[in-house]
């Protein structure tokens, strides 16, 4: 970020889980006061607004104008209002908007709403409007599901990473719900065992229910602004790779082009991060991530499992949150979320799973699937001011 | 013959080689892709000739999915496959439950019906693995 530095002012959530008497508005508007509420701004000094969602057209009936429904309740009017989807990057890629919004001098402060709604009393409509994530001329009607794309490309990882394989896989469950339990706004605040784990049905293998992020309702928002905030977070890069055309063997997938240009944009290097949010849609996904986002080299993988470098007390955490898999995957509001935790964590409000120290934290946040990789891959780097 | 994905795959008489997947060959440089496309990923030449690909094909990865989905009864296998010119794509495996598919496998395009009256895909291995 060149022109204007940019902070995250205020954050704000609605805890994410099942809330069957609580309308998708309710929840973005309970997110979006919060936020205001703890940067101590009114919303008639908040300049433009960035709302993100990726199924409200499918599930609640709401298909176009779906920020200017949910904020039009907390008496925002007459500024912009903008409506992002970009999958299960909805809420990184309205950030990223939101980012540049304040950077270029347009808007001194903004505010960035992720909201979903995923419990709608009909599992199968749920998961059917989940495969609208991916380009469905290619990958509608084949029996594909994204646990399947995940459970894949988690086998690709097994292939060339030694020693990896369920006990790692039941581990990272495990460590994320561990962390969740501190985390108020996470849907499962209780700690499960590898047994447990374990002996969860197989979804598609390797990965088991207990594994896979659940449907959840809830909503994250964020006060971004030229002006810091309370600890001076400030974001040193915020950077978007869609799927790349891999036409030559060697050419990086999405997450890695997004990570790097990063770490570039920032100044940093991953050896610098204190901490991580990374988009674990299946909790095995994470340690491919790690790959992936360079938090260790091609081989480490069992080396960090084996460490506990990820978990809390580790060498750096990774999803203190809980990530996706505990703390619950309301699409649209998942990369709002992960920016909240890493905010908190920079802030040092982070209560038991404060990670001491922390300074530098990245986010990544994924999205749907075409080609070879995510359709979007978001990545941001915070860096705290304390 | 209603297809399952009417622009992803081809019917034999819809194209030369057909049946297989839908895909494109830049007239400039060669490039395969999969799909129609309207200008080449890799030098941006526009003209681009439709061509079938994927009759033969070897896969990837693989995982056995448990949950039925989109007419496809559990327990069932999706695929990485990488057709013979090249473009990679996930494609449902004929195969039996419970036996691991080995990488490199090689395997066939297959027309296949589905219960509702229209036609779709799937590979299957060329020899019993």
């Amino acid at each position: 970020m060149k022109a204007h530095d940019i902070h995250i002012a205020g954050v704000g959530y609605h805890p994410f889980g099942r809330f069957p008497g609580t309308s998708l508005k309710q929840l973005a508007a309970t997110a979006a006061l919060a936020a205001l509420d703890d940067a101590g701004i009114a919303v008639r000094q908040v300049d433009a607004a960035f709302c993100a969602n990726a199924y409200a057209g499918l599930l609640n009936g709401q298909e176009s104008i779906r920020g200017e429904t949910w904020l039009r309740g907390i008496g925002f009017g007459g500024a912009p209002v903008v409506n992002v989807e970009n999958a299960c990057a909805s809420g990184g890629t309205a950030v990223h908007l939101a980012c540049l919004a304040v950077a270029s001098g347009q808007y001194d402060t903004v505010l960035v709403v992720g909201a979903e709604k995923m419990f709608v009393g009909d599992t199968g409509r749920t998961l059917a409007a989940l495969a609208n994530s991916a380009d469905t001329e290619v990958m509608g009607q084949i029996g594909l599901q994204f646990s399947a794309v995940d459970a894949i490309r988690v086998r690709e990882m097994m292939a060339e990473e030694e020693d990896v394989g369920a006990t790692a896989f039941e581990w990272v469950t495990v460590k994320n719900h561990d962390h969740a339990v501190s985390n108020p706004i996470a849907q499962y605040r209780k700690p499960l065992t590898t047994e447990q784990v374990a002996a969860s049905r197989m979804i598609a293998d390797p990965i088991r229910l207990l594994m896979c992020s659940a449907i959840s309702d809830g909503a994250a928002a964020l006060v971004i602004s030229r002006r810091p905030g309370r600890g001076r977070v400030r974001v040193r890069s915020s950077v978007i790779a869609s799927s790349p055309w891999r036409l030559e063997p060697g050419d990086l997938p999405g997450p890695t082009l997004a990570a790097d240009r990063a770490y570039a944009a920032a100044g940093i290097g991953p050896t610098e991060l204190h901490l991580a949010e990374v988009h674990d849609a299946v909790s095995p996904a994470e340690l491919m991530h790690y790959r992936e986002l360079r938090l260790c080299g091609p081989g480490e993988v069992a080396r960090m499992v084996a460490e506990r470098a990820t978990a809390l007390g580790g060498r750096l955490p990774v999803n203190t949150s809980g990530g996706l898999n505990s703390r619950g995957h309301p699409v649209g509001a998942t990369g709002v979320a992960q920016l909240i935790e890493l905010t908190l964590q920079l802030r040092g409000d982070a209560g038991p799973r404060q990670v001491p120290g922390a300074r530098f934290g990245l986010a990544h946040n994924s999205g749907g699937w075409i080609g070879e990789d995510p359709a979007a891959s978001v990545v941001h780097i915070l860096e705290g001011g304390r | 013959m209603q297809k399952t994905n009417p622009h992803l795959f081809l019917l034999e008489g819809e194209a030369e080689g057909a049946p297989g997947l839908m895909g494109s060959r830049c007239a400039g440089c060669g490039q395969v892709t999969l799909l129609r496309q309207a200008a080449c990923p890799r030098c941006g030449g526009r003209e681009l000739l439709t061509t079938c690909i994927g009759q033969r094909a070897r896969l990837g990865e693989s995982a056995e999915v448990f949950h039925s989905v989109d007419g496809f009864e559990a327990p069932y296998w999706i695929g990485l496959i990488e057709t013979e010119q090249g473009p990679r794509t996930f494609a449902p495996i004929l195969a039996p439950p419970g036996q691991p598919l080995p990488v490199g496998l090689p395997l066939r395009f297959r027309l296949l019906p589905h219960a509702d009256g229209r036609v779709g895909f799937a590979y299957e291995p060329e020899a019993t693995p």
